[in-house]
């Protein structure tokens, strides 16, 4: 017998008149895995998770929670999970201890409230206030604290960082890691790719209401073959050549030389070669292969090249080190820049 | 039981809001202030000074109910703490019947202290009154506050804005204001094209006079005070009445519940 995920949904379809808002989506998310769903706002992700809370209910599709129909067996499905809901909103006149023994006293839980909000960092004296008089930051706390009742076998966060300060994100990823370590799955939502990286196990990509991809960052990673974008400030326009194919898309301009790099030792040999002609005064790495990885999928449908992202990867592994996924407009542009600035020689 | 922690926190919430203070404060002084201010300076017997009152109660008491129910989901759904809520165990229907719980509980409390305040206003008055008037009068008081109260929450239940549930509320507090004049204008209509005959006063134009809440409350205390609740005409009978304002406090929450059962709430 199989031991049903943490969630599935099948065919999940959600039409709101003449607008599909979610468009047959078919997802897994394991036991014990954090999942993190990625889009740019309005893709769909909101209203799937509100599918899975049944806030909303499906056109057509169906969406279980450890194999209990969310609808039907709502009570089941509520047992096990946590949630920090989007657009969710607090009790203003109500203290925040109240809200967490309330929702221990809902669940039937035997938690600690203040061994809750002291891991989500409310102190007591802010745990006593009245929620009214929070910041979205300090909600954001108390609601994850409110997920958090009744030690969930499933966490679903729809955008649990948007307001959060730094200390509050990485204070969420270190109860994400554990929760995870716990055997939880975590469901979260977010459209910064950067704050599901550190802690997703996988990553879904929504756009326009399809799941457009899944797979671990690496894997997508490596399927579209992104780089990280490296800046350099000079002193002189350097007069240097790459033989390298790790190293794309050069580009200079006013002192300062843009390159992509499509592997990590791929930056130092960069810094190396320009390097022996002029004195960098500074190195900048833009972590923006991700952005560049989700922009992909998500920007393709939208200029009109349709399933451009999607489909590359699938295609020849031969060709992989060509052109990123729909990016291939962006890349010939760049190489247009770079053999007008006449310094620098391209290749690759 | 979910129902009843709801109905708590729902009384425990707005118990630190103004306006619930307001909704008993009016139940209060429309009801015992009214009637003690009346026994001290008027002639009037007791039984008179009650109903003398009722009228003022009944025209009032409605938006005083709609005023306490109507945001009993909307304010939720609003400022979103529905969604926090129904992300935990209970449903909708329990957070729905808690919340109606919670609001009855607020009137009927209020309604309570305005009868005990009334007694003891006539007893310092010096015109003690009898045990069936005060109850007739609780039970006409109750009668119309929990009718209203039913049709607060059901429109909370059934739209989707705040907003809207106040228009719709002020709109049946309108309609309850002018129901008798309205039947009495779809009563001389039918005069004038002859359907029915000037003296004469059919009894389904007299049943659709005590259709609305306050009126059948009204017609409750009417046929609870006469000595004879329950004479051969329903009309003229306390159980006539009685039924209309029970069936007033189940079917606008049960639509309410149907709709909010199905509402998409993203």
């Amino acid at each position: 017998m199989t031991v049903p995920p943490a969630v599935e949904t099948r065919n999940l379809t959600k039409r709101y008149g003449d607008v599909t808002a979610v468009d047959g989506v078919d997802l897994q998310v394991e036991r014990g895995e954090v999942f993190g769903f990625l889009g740019p706002n309005g893709a769909g992700k909101s209203t799937t998770l509100n599918v899975l809370l049944d806030f909303v209910t499906p056109t057509e599709g169906s969406a279980t929670v450890f194999g209990h129909d969310v609808r039907e067996e709502r009570a089941a499905v509520r047992e096990r999970i946590g949630v920090v809901p989007e657009n969710y909103g607090l009790y203003d006149r109500i203290s925040g201890r109240r809200h967490v023994e309330f929702a221990v006293e809902l669940k039937d839980a035997t938690d600690d409230p203040d061994a809750l909000l002291d891991r989500v960092g409310l102190s007591p004296s802010e745990a006593a206030r009245p929620t009214g008089e929070y910041s979205t930051g300090m909600s954001q706390r108390l609601a994850l604290a409110i997920a958090l009742v009744g030690s969930p076998d499933l966490l679903v966060l729809d955008e649990p960082t948007s307001g959060l300060d730094p200390n509050g994100v990485r204070r969420l990823r270190e109860i994400i890691t554990s929760e995870a370590a716990d055997d939880t799955a975590v469901f979260f939502s977010s459209h910064v790719l950067g704050q599901v990286r550190a802690v997703a196990d996988r990553v879904g990509i929504m756009n326009r209401g399809e799941l457009v991809a899944v797979d671990t960052i690496d894997g997508l990673r490596s399927e579209l073959d992104i780089g990280a974008r490296v800046t350099l400030d000079v002193d002189d326009s350097p007069d240097v050549t790459f033989a390298d194919d790790a190293i794309t898309d050069v580009t200079v301009a006013e002192g300062t030389l843009r390159a992509t790099c499509l592997e990590p030792g791929a930056k130092l040999r960069l810094l190396d070669r320009v390097r022996e002609s002029v004195s960098v005064t500074d190195v900048r790495i833009e972590e923006s292969s991700l952005e560049d990885l989700f922009a992909s999928y998500t920007e393709a449908d939208a200029g009109g090249e349709a399933d451009a992202g999607a489909e590359a990867d699938v295609g020849d592994e031969a060709d992989a080190g060509a052109e990123p996924g729909g990016d291939g407009a962006t890349a010939q542009t760049n190489g247009t820049a770079a053999t007008e600035s006449g310094s620098v020689e391209v290749d690759g | 039981m979910s129902v009843e922690q709801i109905a708590r926190k729902d009384i425990a919430d707005t118990g630190r809001s103004r306006s619930l203070w307001l909704v008993v404060a009016a139940v209060v002084v429309l009801t015992g202030g009214l009637v003690t201010l009346a026994a001290f300076v008027t002639d009037l017997g007791s039984r008179e000074v009650i109903t003398q009152s009722l009228g003022i109660s009944a025209s009032l008491f409605p938006i005083i109910a709609l005023f306490a129910a109507k945001g009993a989901i909307t304010a939720e759904r609003d400022s979103g703490s529905l969604r926090t809520l129904l992300a935990l165990p209970p449903s909708r229907g329990e957070v729905l019947f808690g919340k109606l719980l919670g609001r009855l509980v607020v009137v009927v409390v209020a309604v309570a202290v305005g009868v005990v305040g009334c007694v003891v206003g006539l007893l310092v008055a010096g015109k003690p009154t009898s045990a069936t008037v005060v109850a007739a009068y609780a039970a006409m008081l109750l009668g119309t506050v929990v009718s209203y109260t039913s049709v607060g929450v059901g429109i909370s239940a059934s739209v989707a804005t705040d907003g809207r549930a106040t228009g719709v509320a002020v709109g049946a507090f309108t309609v309850a204001l002018l129901w008798s004049a309205l039947v009495g204008l779809v009563r001389s209509l039918l005069v004038e094209v002859g359907v029915v005959s000037p003296d004469a006063s059919p009894q389904w134009l007299e049943l659709l006079g005590i259709a609305e809440p306050s009126q059948a409350a009204q017609a409750l205390y009417r046929a609870l005070v006469s000595g004879t609740p329950f004479p051969g005409d329903p009309l003229q009978s306390a159980w006539l009445p009685a039924l209309v304002l029970l069936l007033w406090a189940i079917v606008p929450v049960a639509v309410g519940y149907r709709r909010f059962r199905r509402a998409d709430l993203g």
